[in-house]
């Protein structure tokens, strides 16, 4: 669908570019869920993120699961594909799936099939494949397009000519797809990769409800923990510390560290104060220690006469900070600290934001960037979250009004600084909206002496504030 | 009954004794450590000191600046009312001032006295109140700098967003006791006498730079911080932001003492400082005991820190 024909049918639609790497997480996810179906679940090998044809890429978007030896658990082949359709439902996706005996055959029926849900059986492969047309065959589009100018559309008309006449004017890349479409020749998915998170685990005879014996059991983890990721020279980011409890689920205590560390004693410190609060229930009768994050050693230049590193006073202050971090980190929240980020946006609310520590972009990757100054126009000293809408009493509308009521006060203006005229972000594909956003702007001076800043949609006479001096 | 054996030993065992508890008293701080028996430095002037670089009201502070390991309390002088107690809003630019000269100090390495308390070099801004807009930012970070390192004190910075007042508390005093930070900005409403208490012990142990925002109608109640300011906003004759800064409470201060500040800003050299209008204070430190007459109201030689964005 094009985005004129989805203008026509919605009035307010919303555009976004098509992401190939986010779609690539989203499917490898999927793929990944996909493994309760199959053991060999993977991403269409043909998905490429630098592929600048978005048709292609949107060809490409999906899961290749082979089912040869997990239909029997299911009882049958049916079954399998509806509990497959429903959970992705229940997801929000809407999914075209097909079965099929080869996986170039169940790609081009899972795209180009008339209907959504398809099972093609061994005996009937060759008769449906002949009406699908030529792209079902994932060749590149100089070859298809060839196809067309000779009059060939459908897979029919390809597969009745001669394999030796096809060799000679395409090359072998068509025959290998016709060639694995109808089984002649393997294609093997390439599964995606689980990787398997470190666990240690700590079995007791019996359920405890000592603190002390779990802050023993605990500690002992840490350390051993800790030993094995000096020898293989890492450092964790993420833990997870699992207490099986008796009677009750169980419980876990995730810590999450701003820098990689694998000191017991900082881990400790930090994990000490959430387990006097864990509830026991009736006992606890296994501890575990699962890795979810790690991350080599960073190896520090040693000075070979002192045996310290040359940056031990920065090493204090870094190790200083990393405490304090993660100790705010794991008892508010990673969302609660935050880093200051400019953004590519004139507009002074979406000029800048707050971006959680866990998500900001980490120093190391920002190497050359300068702190960007905004040295062409003065803006006030706080900015509102969201404009505030104000009455006025205005003469003229190119002019800062005379009267403002504001927090439920009226105050006379004494002087105006304006206007500055702020445009909206044409960039983003939404005209109409953009059209509204024309701002003029006023410094005003209120009989107070407070300095703040209100605009003026260019086509309404409502004022904002938007600004104060403070 | 005579008096009995070996008082004057148990005298000497007593002063000894105090003398040992007052010396781990001072050995907690490093700079601040000396010999056993000897004579007592005048501590007051070996504290750091954060400056707001205006000449005249840096003087009437004791030792000529912000102590660390205190609270700075600061507040706007507003008509605000009960019903719109959510508007009220910190002295940002002030903050930005103060936080500008400190960074100069640190960057510049004339500050020994930072350097020998291996100061930890992180800004930290407490509750979304007191977030810095990116004026405010570009205010506190010097121009004279590198770009990389503004880059990287932008990234010194980081905020805190305590879902409630329990929250804030806590990592107040986590942010004031750790050796990594220099300063801190925080949202100071509803702190009552009792936490204020343990907000001084906290940066008094951490030897951390509290400045302290407070709402109007909260300014100098149950307030035990080393010097209380407030700000009141004035109309300027010249279309420049204008406030009258006042010193309410500070260690010495006989009588409150204010002055009247002016933003300016250059439209061609898009350069904006903080100018000393005049001074139209009626006291000053006791142990000076100046004099002031009527001809202390009118505007003096105006002074300009080095401030701008």
């Amino acid at each position: 669908m094009s985005v004129t024909h989805a203008r026509a049918c919605l009035k307010n639609v919303e555009l976004h570019q098509f992401n190939p790497l986010l779609e690539q997480k989203a499917l490898a996810a999927l793929s990944r869920w996909a493994i309760r179906f199959s053991p060999l679940s993977g991403i269409d090998a043909a998905f490429k993120i630098d592929d600048t044809d978005q048709i292609n890429q949107q060809l490409h978007c999906g899961i290749n699961l082979d089912i040869s030896g997990s239909v029997r658990l299911f009882r049958g082949e049916e079954n399998l594909v509806n509990q497959l359709n429903l959970t992705l439902k229940r997801f929000g996706l809407t999914g075209r799936l097909a079965v099929a005996p080869t996986l170039g055959a169940a790609w081009a029926f899972s795209r180009f099939a008339r209907v959504p849900t398809s099972f093609i059986p061994q005996d009937k492969l060759h008769q449906q494949l002949a009406e699908l047309p030529v792209r079902a065959l994932r060749i590149d589009n100089l070859s298809r397009q060839i196809l067309t100018e000779v009059g060939i559309s459908n897979l029919r008309e390809l597969l009745e000519l001669p394999p030796k006449a096809l060799l000679d004017r395409f090359g072998p890349r068509l025959l290998i797809r016709i060639r694995q479409l109808i089984g002649h020749e393997d294609e093997p998915i390439t599964p995606i990769r689980i990787t398997a998170h470190p666990e240690l685990f700590f079995p007791l005879t019996g359920p405890t409800t000592q603190l002390e014996a779990l802050y023993q059991i605990t500690k002992e983890l840490l350390k051993r923990l800790c030993q094995e990721l000096e020898k293989q020279h890492q450092r964790f980011r993420k833990l997870l510390f699992i207490y099986r409890r008796i009677n009750a689920p169980t419980a876990t205590l995730s810590l999450i560290l701003s820098s990689p560390s694998a000191d017991p004693q900082h881990l400790w410190s930090l994990l000490q104060p959430r387990l006097e609060k864990l509830n026991l229930a009736d006992g606890v009768d296994l501890v575990s220690v699962r890795i979810l994050d790690k991350t080599p050693a960073q190896t520090l230049a040693v000075n070979f006469l002192t045996g310290t590193s040359d940056s031990s006073g920065n090493n204090k202050n870094e190790s200083q900070l990393a405490l304090l971090l993660d100790q705010l980190i794991n008892n508010l929240g990673a969302d609660k600290i935050c880093h200051f980020e400019l953004l590519s946006s004139h507009l002074p609310e979406r000029s800048y934001r707050f971006a959680s520590s866990s998500k900001a972009t980490p120093l190391k990757q920002k190497k050359g960037e300068s702190f960007y100054r905004t040295k062409l126009f003065i803006r006030p000293s706080v900015i509102l979250e969201s404009p505030l809408p104000i009455r006025t009493v205005a003469l003229l509308p190119d002019k800062p009004p005379s009267r403002i009521q504001w927090r439920n006060r009226s105050f006379r203006v004494i002087c105006g600084i304006g206007p500055e005229r702020i445009g909206s972000e044409w960039w983003q594909a939404q005209p109409q909206r953009a059209a509204e956003e024309l701002r003029d702007y006023f410094r005003i001076q209120l009989q107070t002496g407070t300095w703040i800043w209100i605009f003026r949609r260019v086509n309404s006479t409502q004022w904002f504030i938007h600004g104060v001096w403070a | 009954m005579g008096r009995p054996m070996g008082t004057a030993a148990r005298k000497n065992e007593t002063l000894q004794s105090l003398l040992e508890s007052s010396t781990l008293w001072f050995g907690r701080f490093s700079h601040r450590r000396m010999a056993l028996g000897a004579t007592s430095p005048d501590l007051t002037t070996q504290l750091p000191h954060a400056k707001l670089g205006l000449e005249q009201i840096d003087q009437a502070l004791p030792n000529s600046g912000l102590e660390f390991g205190a609270i700075h309390e600061w507040s706007v002088a507003s008509s605000i009312t009960e019903k719109s107690r959510n508007h009220w809003q910190p002295p940002s630019l002030i903050f930005a001032l103060i936080l500008h000269n400190l960074i100069s100090e640190i960057a510049s390495g004339r500050d020994l006295v930072h350097r020998d308390l291996a100061h930890g070099q992180q800004l930290v801004w407490i509750g979304r109140r007191c977030w810095p807009t990116p004026t405010v930012l570009e205010s506190a970070i010097p121009e004279e700098l590198s770009l990389l390192e503004q880059a990287s004190w932008k990234d010194r910075c980081f905020f805190i967003d305590p879902a409630n007042q329990k929250h804030r508390l806590w990592s107040l005093l986590e942010t004031l006791r750790s050796k990594a930070v220099a300063a801190t900005i925080v949202d100071g409403s509803k702190f009552d006498a009792l936490n204020l208490r343990r907000i001084k012990l906290a940066a008094a142990e951490g030897q951390t730079l509290c400045l302290l925002a407070r709402p109007p109608w909260e300014s100098n109640h149950n307030s035990i911080a080393s010097t209380c300011w407030r700000l009141a906003a004035l109309a300027s004759p010249n279309r420049h932001p204008r406030w009258s800064i006042e010193l309410l409470r500070a260690r010495g201060l006989s009588a409150p003492r204010s002055w009247i500040l002016e933003w300016s800003n250059d439209e061609l050299s898009k350069k904006s400082a903080f100018h000393l209008v005049s001074s139209t204070d009626g006291g000053g430190l006791a142990k000076k005991n100046e004099r002031h007459d009527s001809t202390t109201l009118l505007p003096r030689k105006s002074a300009t820190a080095t401030y701008r964005t």
